[in-house]
């Protein structure tokens, strides 16, 4: 027995070639084993000795496939009937191994050798030029109920039997291959070995010097039972390729459903995710800015949108509405140009709240392309096929709509729709959100300036006031001034500075200020102001170094009484140009007991200019109190305007935007002609492009009717890049305001954005780089400043 | 000459320039909450969206080498979209020489000027000649201040524009 292989199909053989196992005997099998089998009996000097030879190689070449023979015994038979009409059949049996042929014999006693007895005879009487003879056959012979001469016990497997390659050979004589099975063989082994019982019979008849036309004969048989078998197994293998070909579709279909499903379900998950930190997020967000920019670009991403937008109502001030817009996967930069979208049979169901517009293909769409002029998107619009627009609805009050394109046709389906519907109700319930939030916010801002009034006008003078808290220091300051009318016609000036920082000393100084009004209108003195505050701060904040100047300006406008407690004097510019700081008599702060302060006076010509301040104006780190003071000397003695204008361009050139520490100031203005008030005008608009030429003609009126056309083209000009670069960066509603002021007119542009001013960052070579050029060349004056809730930016014009 | 055509962003609406509401009321000293200011939409109109504000009036006559549009209205922020539609259409595009005759334009804006510089880089780029004819006083004053008149060719007349023509 040859060692087990690691092959066990094929084991090895003494001769080196590898055993054919029958339990995988197939075409190739059938070819190689024939081929081996006329090698191994080519040359056989005898038919004994080719029989003995055929034997052997069965014997040897067939495996079990577990290293053993195929076979329990192999026998091979030649049958010779010398008289065709005999019952007689002279047997021959040759085993492999036997020392030679031996004479054999057959008694028909059990079935399967009845079996083979009587093919051999039919073999044997059949002659070549009969096409109906029988030719060489495989049978598969039923098990042997147990042999007497049996070498070794006949296997119990209850599958073995025998398996005959047998035929005819010359004219009355026959051959078999018995082979005694050790297993059950493959149903189809028997068609397999048809050919090799063709082998066999050639190799026999060579070794007999049979006639060439017999051998040629056989030769032709063995090949056309080659063809048949091969013949019929590849139409098999056709139809099993087919079947496999199938199959493995079948296969990689379902395994290509199984993962296009998987994928639905993790992208299932992904969207359940998404949608719910969508709406936490929206939930969470108040700013109206982020909340709707957050919207579109998480239904964007939902919907597979190349890109989509979102419209929205406001609601302005003053209780009118407009729509603005924001994009998500384009830039605003893409539709700028487009006037807002119309009432078109396209856009009225989401502009009217009245349900999704979905379509494979919007061009193609009986709703499209009815509007003059366009009739259809507007020429440079981004393309779009695929479209989507769904409203958002909150109580039957349309808060606004979500639109989504694409420029391939059918990119939006039922679950896109189904995903977007769910953002926008998501998105209503944050819009309300929002508003409700902004309504209390504002209450809560209204509140504050309440607590905080803006200072009044009072008559025969112009005044203003500035109050910037330290930039580390948002919102509570010790600093704080006031102008107060007092019942007589004068009117208090205060400037003070309560020492520390945050609400502690913010809290100080609100009981100052309340106190200090209390005390202004008693009509108590200056110096005896001051006195009681002293006292006042040791009573509720001992340690609280408080400064301050008290001052009270005449019924005429034209002098000055006033106490200071250790604060920074006063600077008063004479109308000629010409600064003095009233630093005369100044006591020690407030908070040191009760003292007793000086007082000194001052005269306030016809357009003269008095500027009370806190410290944080001139001091700073890096620069001496002195240095800062001496820097706004000169300011004040330079060229002076509007005074809104002179704060800001003061502030801007003293603290640069970095305050150290709160600033607070109080300038007044005594006009030359104190009948000639300044004239203001004021409006609002939404942020659209058509306030752009709004503002223009607002402007332009006012100038003519203040009979200053002359400064019309300037003004105009200002006001038109200020407003448009309002409405494209700003975004948000804004107020435009023209004031005069002696020999200034001063524009101002109001918008309720805390972004810093666009106007400086945009880059060279777009709009408004080459607006603010504009406004530059053509201004006296210009700056911004930001505001409680927003920014200003401001430009001024000499009337003269 | 030989065609002409009128273009408006918003046909009918296009020759009629005032249906902007704010400019209608007289402005009013101290009155910065005057109900109804700005281009407000009545609430109750929740599909209305149509732009307001004054719109220009196109006038194109085209030649066999060149096109001449004549503008009539303020260049601006506002109206620049409806400009820049109109020149950048395929049949403006491929007109060998355009000329923007501004006879009737007594305002423009940096956004004016951003068009006439983008539309001037763009026809350069592509071979063709862009210019400009009928500055007004304040129009050639912006141009100058923003040093465009070296970048952008001005024409004194139409007939300097297109010799021969």
């Amino acid at each position: 027995m040859a060692p087990p292989s690691p092959d066990p199909g094929r084991d090895a053989v003494p001769d080196g070639g590898a055993r054919f196992a029958v339990s995988s005997f197939g075409l190739a099998e059938m070819a190689a084993c024939g081929a081996r089998l006329r090698t191994a009996v080519a040359g056989a000097p005898s038919v004994d000795a080719a029989a003995r030879a055929v034997a052997d190689f069965f014997q040897d070449n067939l495996g079990d496939g577990r290293g053993a023979s195929a076979w329990h015994q192999v026998h091979v038979l030649l049958a010779h009937a010398p008289d065709a009409a005999r019952e007689g059949l002279r047997l021959t049996e040759v085993h492999p191994e036997a020392a030679g042929p031996r004479a054999a014999e057959r008694n028909g006693d059990r079935a399967a050798d009845q079996r083979l007895l009587e093919r051999l005879r039919a073999w044997a009487a059949a002659t070549g030029d009969d096409p109906a003879a029988p030719d060489c056959e495989v049978l598969v012979l039923p098990p042997d109920g147990g042999r007497e001469d049996a070498d070794e016990p006949a296997p119990t497997d209850s599958g073995t039997g025998t398996l005959v390659l047998g035929g005819p050979l010359l004219p009355g004589a026959a051959f078999a291959v018995a082979l005694v099975t050790r297993h059950q063989p493959p149903a189809d082994l028997a068609e397999f070995f048809g050919p090799l019982a063709h082998g066999v019979r050639l190799a026999l008849l060579s070794a007999d010097g049979a006639s060439p036309a017999a051998e040629t004969r056989a030769a032709r048989a063995l090949v056309a039972c080659t063809d048949a078998v091969v013949a019929r197994h590849a139409a098999h293998l056709r139809a099993t390729v087919a079947e496999l070909r199938s199959a493995g579709a079948e296969l990689r279909r379902s395994r290509e459903e199984l993962r296009q499903r998987g994928k639905e379900l993790r992208e299932e998950a992904a969207v359940v995710e998404l949608l719910q930190e969508v709406g936490s997020t929206l939930a969470a967000e108040l700013d109206l800015d982020t909340l709707v920019q957050h919207a579109v670009d998480a239904a964007t991403r939902l919907s597979g949108a190349a890109f989509g937008a979102f419209f929205y109502n406001v609601l302005g001030e003053t209780g009118e509405s407009y729509l603005l817009y924001v994009l998500s996967g384009v830039d605003r930069s893409a539709f700028e140009r487009f006037p807002m979208p119309r009432n078109t049979q396209v856009f009225e169901p989401t502009f009217r709240g009245l349900g999704v517009v979905r379509s494979d293909d919007i061009t193609a769409d009986s709703r499209y392309g009815h509007n003059a002029p366009h009739r259809g998107m507007p020429r440079g619009h981004l393309p779009v096929r695929s479209y989507l627009a769904v409203p958002v609805v909150f109580r039957g009050t349309v808060l606004g709509g979500f639109f989504f394109g694409h420029s391939d046709p059918a990119r939006f389906t039922e679950r896109h729709e189904r995903l977007v519907t769910g953002v926008a109700s998501q998105t209503a319930v944050a819009l309300q959100n929002a508003q409700t939030y902004r309504h209390e916010r504002e209450a809560a801002m209204e509140l504050q300036r309440h607590l905080l009034p803006r200072l009044p006008g009072v008559d025969g003078i112009a005044s203003t006031s500035r109050y910037l808290p330290a930039a580390h220091n948002r919102g509570a300051g010790g600093d704080w001034v006031d102008l107060i009318p007092l019942p007589d016609g004068e009117v208090a000036l205060v400037v003070g500075d309560v020492m520390g920082k945050g609400v502690k000393a913010a809290a100080v100084m609100g009981q100052l200020r309340t106190a200090c009004r209390a005390y202004a209108r008693l009509g108590l003195a200056p110096s005896e102001v001051l006195e009681q505050l002293s006292v006042l701060v040791d009573d509720i904040a001992p340690g609280h170094i408080t400064t301050c100047v008290y001052a009270v300006l005449n019924r005429e406008r034209s002098r000055l009484r006033m106490a200071m407690a250790g604060h920074l004097p006063p600077a008063l510019r004479a109308p000629e140009g010409g600064v003095r700081f009233l630093d005369d008599e100044i006591g020690p702060p407030l908070g040191v007991g009760r003292r007793r302060y000086p007082e000194q006076e001052a005269e306030l010509l016809p357009g003269a200019r008095l500027l009370l301040y806190t410290d944080g104006l001139v001091e700073r780190r890096g620069r001496h109190i002195d240095e800062g003071l001496r820097l706004l000397r000169e300011l004040l003695a330079g060229p002076v305007g509007e005074i809104e204008a002179d704060c800001d361009s003061w502030i801007d050139a003293l603290a640069a935007g970095r305050q150290d520490d709160d600033i607070a100031l109080l300038y007044l203005y005594r006009p030359e002609d104190p009948s000639r008030r300044a004239v203001a005008v004021a409006r609002d608009y939404p942020p659209v492009s058509g306030a752009v030429p709004a503002a223009r003609d607002l402007v332009s009126r006012t100038l003519r009717e203040w009979g200053l056309s002359h400064l019309a083209d300037d003004l105009t000009l200002i006001t038109d890049e200020m407003v448009a670069n309002a409405v494209r960066h700003a975004r948000t509603p804004l107020r435009v305001e023209v004031r005069r002021s002696g020999d200034r007119v001063v524009l101002e542009v109001t918008d309720s954005s805390t972004e810093e001013p666009r106007l400086f960052v945009s880059p060279p070579g777009e709009f408004g780089h080459r607006g603010i050029f504009l406004v530059d060349a053509i201004a006296t004056r210009w700056g911004t400043r930001a505001i409680d809730g927003g920014k200003v930016v401001w430009a001024e014009v000499k009337t003269s | 000459m030989t065609a002409n055509s009128s273009s408006s962003p918003h046909g009918p609406q296009a020759s009629d320039p005032t249906p902007h509401g704010p400019q209608a009321s007289d402005p009013t000293p101290h009155a910065p909450q005057a109900p109804g200011a700005g281009p407000a939409r009545p609430p109750e109109d929740s599909g209305g969206l149509l732009p307001t504000g004054p719109t220009l009036t196109l006038l194109s006559r085209r030649g066999p080498r060149h096109a001449v549009v004549s503008v009539d209205g303020p260049i601006d922020y506002h109206t620049t979209p409806q400009l820049l539609g109109h020149l950048t259409t395929p049949e403006m595009r491929d007109v060998p020489l355009l000329v923007l005759d501004l006879s009737e334009v007594d305002f423009c804006d940096s956004s004016a000027l951003g068009a006439f510089v983008d539309l001037y880089r763009r026809r350069h780029a592509d071979g063709r000649r862009f210019g400009l004819t009928g500055l007004q006083p304040q129009v050639r004053r912006i141009l100058e201040l923003t040093r465009l008149t070296t970048v952008v060719p001005l024409y004194a007349t139409l007939e300097q524009a297109l010799p021969g023509v």
